[in-house]
């Protein structure tokens, strides 16, 4: 967070009225989003619903990390994409589609995903993390050097009509290498998605960071919530730190 | 004994469903010993979610018993009754191609 908040101006207020009604929140919480700032790793399916969603919720700044150009294959999911944009840059869609929505919102769009060369980077730029990213290596990458930062992480995946989400406060929660210490052995990169199924995870992702940014309402920290739109079953886990984490086991 | 699976992610995909229970014997009531069952029953494609190349089960899987995590590599005993779950990590939804630790991703 910045060391002088910036006040909400009249038209913030007047934007954010309904929101500022919900208890424990209210203009406090509101100057808390605008003074904030969130990297979203890739804006896929995922991460375009975080983006917009914290974008309409009034956060300051968004550090965006996301490569490669909109294919129609990104179109029924990835709702920062436009079907004007194919062919080019992802990245540039999605910081349009933002401002379309909130021009007031700073944005640091990066046309790269993230890579061992510029997480520390990225990750130095943000107050807290939304993960996002397809590939465990990228995963792990932000998990390690978000924890070394002691910044927080939300963690959203899916896979077919199920999701999972969980908070991360590195030293306090099991972090991602608590969950699985290394990639799967069969992961597929390609998979059945619905665009309703990684939009219903990345507003829940969107509603973490909002609460842990405000300091309100109950975080999913040291829990995993499984969620499985096939059958609408909503699971809640308790996640146990592993006192033997190379990420976190020290700490 | 009787226990209650769970499955999630990829492995629901090959077990193609959601839940059943499973009879262990009492002299066998380890989680390990469970996956070992599943891995058998469910063929190749399980076997190599579950189990790796030096026949030991994959750390990887997250398992919970009756909701609550458990270590990766550990091999608790079961209850008669308790439920597992078990998940294999998902991540998110798209396809580069290549070496991930590079700054431009491949389209697709």
């Amino acid at each position: 967070m910045n060391n002088q908040p910036k006040k909400l101006i009249p038209e913030e207020l007047d934007t954010y009225e309904w929101q500022m009604w919900v208890p424990d929140f209210g203009q406090m919480g509101q100057e808390k989003l605008k003074n904030a700032s969130v990297m979203i790793s890739r804006c896929g399916g995922l991460g375009s619903v975080v983006a917009y969603e914290l974008a309409a919720a009034g956060i300051g700044r968004l550090v965006l990390a996301h490569a490669g150009n909109v294919n129609y294959s990104d179109l029924n999911r990835q709702l920062l994409m436009t079907y004007d944009w194919l062919g080019k840059p992802r990245i540039e869609s999605a910081k349009r589609r933002l401002l379309e929505l909130n021009p007031r919102l700073e944005i640091i769009a990066v046309n790269e995903n993230v890579t061992s060369e510029n997480v520390l980077q990225l990750v130095a730029e943000a107050d807290l993390i939304v993960d996002c990213a397809p590939l465990f290596e990228e995963r792990f990458a932000m998990n390690a050097e978000a924890v070394a930062q002691r910044k927080p992480i939300v963690e959203c995946a899916m896979y077919d009509l199920e999701a999972t989400i969980t908070s991360i406060t590195p030293g306090q929660t099991p972090c991602l290498a608590c969950l699985t210490p290394e990639p799967p052995p069969a992961w597929t990169r390609q998979f059945p998605v619905f665009g309703a199924v990684s939009g219903t995870v990345g507003c829940m992702g969107a509603m973490e960071a909002i609460k842990i940014i405000a300091g309100f309402g109950k975080p999913l920290l040291g829990k995993m919530v499984r969620i499985d739109l096939r059958d609408m079953t909503f699971d809640t886990f308790n996640l146990a730190r592993n006192p033997n984490c190379s990420v976190c086991g020290g700490f | 004994m009787k226990i209650h699976v769970t499955y999630g992610g990829q492995l629901k995909a090959i077990t193609k469903i959601a839940a059943e229970t499973i009879h262990l014997p009492e002299d066998e009531n380890t989680v390990n010993s469970l996956l070992f069952q599943i891995a058998e029953r469910y063929g190749k494609s399980a076997h190599m979610m579950l189990v790796g190349p030096n026949q030991k089960t994959h750390r990887t899987l997250i398992r919970f018993i009756n909701n609550t995590q458990i270590t990766p590599g550990a091999n608790p005993k079961l209850g008669d009754g308790d439920s597992i779950t078990l998940i294999t990590p998902i991540s998110g939804g798209v396809n580069p191609r290549g070496n991930w630790n590079q700054t431009r991703d491949m389209e697709r």
